[in-house]
């Protein structure tokens, strides 16, 4: 076979080279964990392209797919790979199911999408059949389920080159806000290599993780780029980790994986939720990269996790970052590691004066005892075929020096195409081959620290929301003042991510009126977004402070909050 | 009904809302529907469970449509202890 050029083509050398080694490993919390071979995986993505073939799926079409965790996840969507359609993942409705709501928000992804086919599960077509039917040029709808185990296999893949679109990526978010961030072969094998090379990653490395597929970096770091090199990986299912996470832990020890991924509130949870019995047998002596991301990287939570493992073996030096977006298939910055170029530069830490980067939007170092020091994780250099620099926010041609925070733009073999039918939003990120981040950070030493976002976007636990987003689901209520309705994501420490809240403004001072009013809050954005609002503040008309442009300004309202803490006292837990 | 003490749970819940009480829905309700607890509340509510109670929870039983209101929380634990 000739050399890899393609995910595809990835798949079926692996197929033919390795055919009976682990491609995957999916770990069920009721029962014993489900395992894929290579010459498996390409059977049954095979299955799956004869299936959207026979349906009639044509090239450069969007396939979406809404999977649960199972080993069909990645046949079906490397089967509209292989026709040369347009898979895209997306996340399905968890806990109790909102269809009507989880619908309006698919509704606006299809209609912009237009795409071929959806693939899914039995339970979550046959509440979505009826609901698609009025949506003009509707999907075909196909169950996994129905792709039995000697379904007719697809004949050889179409031809494909590095450019064409491999895969779609969507952001989160609701209400039409939803970007799908068009990835080509090349960006994503540029990222992966880039990520490989830096950590000295190999065939010899075993992978793990909970973050899901329909994630960035779950779908390239733990699946596509362990395919790349030939290395098994295992993945716990979000829903497992969350309710036990050292699931995690007994997952690494069991099978001496090597690759341990996950975001930085994660570090926290896992250090303050693992009880001590369940350390019994754990051993984490294997890993040699612990790698953090997808939200803003924290020296105390890295600090917290080393110190509370380290009796268990694991190795601080293993801690790694990697800095990225959709838009860039991830992670094209990177830190640390103890395998790889980070071994011999291990994750700076930058103390800087807190006050003067407020101020004077500068990072300037102190000594660590000074009364407003802040540490600072280095995200670290470009990988390769990468570069960033730190641009001024309002003319993002003009490059700052070192030391001053401005706005990171990145240039990269693994950028984008652009947003799927959105060539406005593309436009509005790019700047002379440029991708503009909107993330706000500083380079020193021609290393990259980031200190913030410069929209108000939420990040919690690794997934995006917008404010936007939560501030028109809360005017909906006839008691919330329309275009008074804050979303803030407010950082903690404890966390190691932001928590949400929400401030509305009502004309009523019935207090049954602020309750319903909390309660409507509350249970249309969980249902909506499937993120919990930690607390709601009801306040009176006018309270809220905005800028002369009308914008809702987010610090002067933290600020001014224990104004309004009587109507929704906080206690300690 | 069963005899389980609902108070530790109620407690349990408002103090992720805040603290308010009158903010609670009633026992039947689900407070995932409500918005107050998630996923991420899984992992303490059954260190409440396991530490409170003292039934512990298996890997299987651990999801949000086992506990989803102190109705059924209060349930699971009477049919498992």
């Amino acid at each position: 076979m000739s050399t890899p050029r393609t995910i595809i083509d990835f798949l079926r050398l692996r197929a033919a080279q390795d055919g009976q080694r682990l491609h995957a490993r999916f770990v069920h919390a009721d029962r014993a964990p489900d395992e894929q071979t290579y010459a498996q995986l390409e059977r049954r993505t095979r299955q799956f392209a004869e299936t959207l073939r026979r349906a009639g799926t044509p090239p450069r079409r969007v396939v979406l797919v809404i999977l649960q965790h199972s080993v069909d996840m990645l046949p079906a969507f490397y089967g509209a790979m292989w026709l040369g359609a347009i898979p895209a993942f997306l996340p399905f409705p968890t806990g109790k199911l909102h269809i009507g709501k989880y619908f309006g928000d698919l509704r606006a992804l299809i209609e912009r999408t237009r795409p071929h086919a959806l693939v899914t599960y039995g339970a979550l077509a046959e509440e979505l059949r009826p609901l698609l039917s009025s949506v003009d040029g509707a999907p075909t709808l196909l169950l996994a389920e129905a792709v039995g185990a000697d379904a007719p296999l697809a004949g050889d893949p179409r031809a494909a080159v590095v450019e064409d679109v491999a895969c779609i990526q969507y952001s989160s978010g609701s209400t039409g806000l939803q970007k799908g961030a068009t990835l080509s072969h090349r960006a994503i094998l540029a990222e992966c290599e880039g990520v490989g090379e830096f950590f000295g990653l190999s065939a010899a490395d075993h992978f793990v993780t909970w973050v899901p597929l329909y994630h960035d970096w779950g779908l390239v770091c733990d699946a596509i780029h362990p395919l790349v090199l030939g290395a098994p990986f295992t993945l716990i299912s979000p829903i497992h980790w969350v309710a036990r996470p050292a699931i995690a832990l007994e997952v690494i020890t069991r099978y001496r994986a090597t690759v341990y991924w996950h975001p930085n509130f994660a570090f926290n949870f896992m250090t303050q939720r693992v009880k001590e019995p369940e350390l019994a047998g754990i051993d984490l002596s294997s890993l040699r990269l612990c790698g953090n991301g997808a939200e803003p990287c924290l020296y105390d939570s890295h600090e917290m996790f080393a110190r509370r493992f380290a009796a268990v073996g694991f190795d601080r030096r293993a801690l790694g970052i990697v800095y990225g977006m959709a838009e860039v298939v991830n992670s094209v910055i990177a830190a640390g590691g103890k395998g790889g170029q980070g071994a011999s530069e291990p994750i700076r830490v930058d103390t800087i004066d807190g006050q003067a980067l407020q101020e004077s939007h500068r990072a300037v170092p102190v000594a660590a005892g000074h009364a407003s020091a802040r540490r600072m994780l280095g995200v670290g250099r470009g990988l390769k075929g990468t570069e960033f620099r730190i641009v001024d926010m309002a003319d993002p041609t003009r490059e700052l020096p070192d030391r001053e925070v401005g706005e990171i733009a990145i240039r990269s073999r693994a950028a984008f195409h652009g947003y799927y039918n959105n060539p406005e939003a593309t436009a509005s990120r790019m700047c002379d081959g440029w991708y503009v981040s909107g993330d706000i950070g500083y380079r020193a030493d021609g290393i990259l620290f980031v200190t913030g976002r410069k929209s108000d976007l939420i990040i919690i636990g690794g997934e995006n929301i917008y404010p936007q987003d939560i501030e028109y689901m809360v005017a909906e209520h006839s008691q919330a003042v329309a275009g008074r309705v804050a979303a803030i994501g407010v950082d903690d420490e404890k966390l190691g991510t932001q928590r949400l809240i929400v401030i509305v403004e009502s004309r009523s001072e019935d207090p049954e009126v602020h309750k319903d009013l909390v309660r409507f809050v509350r249970r249309e954005v969980a249902a909506r977004l499937q993120v919990r609002v930690d607390r709601v503040y009801v306040a009176p008309y006018k309270w809220l402070f905005k800028t002369s442009s009308g914008k809702i300004a987010r610090l002067p309202n933290l600020k001014r909050l224990h104004e309004l803490e009587s109507v929704t006292p906080e206690v300690p837990e | 009904m069963s005899g389980v003490d609902r108070e530790p749970l109620r407690a349990h819940m408002a103090a992720l809302i805040g603290g308010d009480r009158s903010l609670l829905p009633a026992d039947g309700v689900s407070l995932v529907d409500e918005g107050i607890l998630d996923s991420f509340g899984l992992a303490a509510l059954v260190a409440l469970i396991e530490s409170h109670y003292g039934v512990k929870v298996p890997d299987g039983e651990m999801s949000l449509a086992n506990f989803e209101s102190i109705d059924r929380i209060a349930g699971w634990i009477e049919a498992h202890r």
